[in-house]
């Protein structure tokens, strides 16, 4: 007798395992990625157009992605339906940070 | 220190740098991806006859992984229709290909077709960058552009930020276009995304990209997969998970239900006693 659980392969968490359908768990990606460079450039447009510089920039980077990962998972109540590991979302912070910053500095060269 | 904070830039530089360079690099981005898509459909048109090879070896391939999730007789006659030594289609198959002399230089072509297909996108993607920037290099070099606004990179940075700026003193935080024409690329890497990405549709993706996973090395001619993949399901060792499964389930809920009880009847004498005891109290 063998316990079932005992012989899952142990994927690691890169690999989407085989259960899940690749196809929409990357669609799921993309369209919550979409949404967080679309949020971090809207913040990028308001930290310029504040006028913020130096480290408060970036702070409000940090607070314009908490924002974002608590917004998106109000606003979708079981993520862990849609994603493999919906919690990495909260660790993920580089991933908008090009978009904010280019934003940023056109708004305040502009102004 | 004073003096430079009070730098004020031109809005003519505004108006004829920072915003033509943004501009332009969406454009081109734009064109670029409309390129690569022009280029790559007339690639990736795989004959029947591989697909069929490929959804083969990638059935045979869950089979065993996946072996001891069905019982034994559905496992024999999956064994049966890949191994058996008449019918067996991978041994089928085996038999066909290693009369046909082309295979191997079939295989050979392939090989090329996926490297002129990796060179076109590598042309595709390096060339306008290099171009864009000697483009942005010979226009606009000579004077600051941008100010940017987080904190001042150090000084070792300054002879490449702020190329074709001779100026000791200046503060590192006001850069060269060709700075901004970086950080325009990098950043314009997600709205990209956004903007230009097709319609994704799982339903008529969903085959191509499991190929695309599925896709062994085409070094390797078929045949040698094929027989890789017959050797691992001759070497299964069988053995079901869910052999008379409900017998155990039905255990288990009779050891949990027994448990409950014995705890249930623990209580009631510890209170029955209790309650024994306070009547003795009153009598």
């Amino acid at each position: 007798m063998i316990n079932p659980q005992q012989h899952q392969p142990q994927a690691p968490e890169a690999i989407i395992p085989e259960i899940y359908d690749s196809d929409y768990i990357n669609l799921n990606l993309r369209s919550k990625n979409n949404c967080r460079i679309l949020i971090s450039s809207l913040g990028g447009c308001v930290a310029g157009l504040l006028g913020l510089t130096n480290l408060w920039g970036f702070v409000f980077f940090v607070f314009v992605h908490f924002l974002f990962c608590a917004l998106y998972s109000i606003s979708h109540k079981s993520l862990i339906n849609y994603f493999v590991n919906p919690k990495t979302m909260w660790y993920e912070i580089t991933s908008g940070m090009m978009s904010f910053v280019l934003f940023w500095t056109f708004f305040s060269n502009i102004l | 220190m004073n003096v430079q904070e009070a730098l004020v830039l031109d809005p003519a530089i505004r108006n004829w740098v920072v915003i033509p360079i943004a501009l332009i690099l969406i454009f081109v981005s734009a064109l670029k991806f409309n390129i690569a898509n022009l280029m790559s459909q007339t690639e990736r048109k795989q004959s029947l006859q591989n697909i069929m090879e490929l959804q083969t070896i990638l059935r045979a391939k869950r089979l065993a992984t996946n072996s001891n999730r069905i019982p034994y007789q559905s496992f024999n006659s999956r064994k049966q229709y890949f191994t058996n030594r008449e019918t067996g289609i991978l041994i089928a198959k085996e038999k066909n290909t290693s009369s046909n002399p082309m295979g191997v230089l079939g295989n050979a072509f392939k090989d090329q077709s996926g490297v002129t297909d990796m060179l076109k996108g590598n042309i595709v993607n390096f060339v306008p960058q290099v171009g864009l920037m000697a483009w942005v290099n010979h226009f606009f070099s000579g004077f600051v552009a941008v100010k940017i606004p987080f904190f001042p990179l150090t000084i070792r940075f300054k002879t490449f930020l702020q190329r074709g700026i001779e100026m000791s003193s200046l503060d590192v935080s006001y850069v060269s276009s060709l700075s901004w024409y970086f950080l325009c690329w990098f950043g314009m890497e997600g709205i990209n995304s956004i903007l230009l990405a097709e319609k994704y549709q799982p339903n008529s993706t969903l085959y191509a990209s499991q190929l695309e996973q599925g896709v062994p090395p085409q070094q390797q001619p078929i045949t040698q997969l094929y027989t890789n993949e017959r050797e691992n399901i001759e070497l299964i060792n069988h053995d079901w998970l869910m052999e008379n499964v409900e017998q155990r389930f039905l255990n288990k809920l009779k050891n949990i239900e027994e448990v409950k009880q014995s705890n249930k009847t623990s209580t009631t004498k510890s209170s029955s006693s209790s309650s024994l005891l306070k009547d003795k109290k009153k009598k």
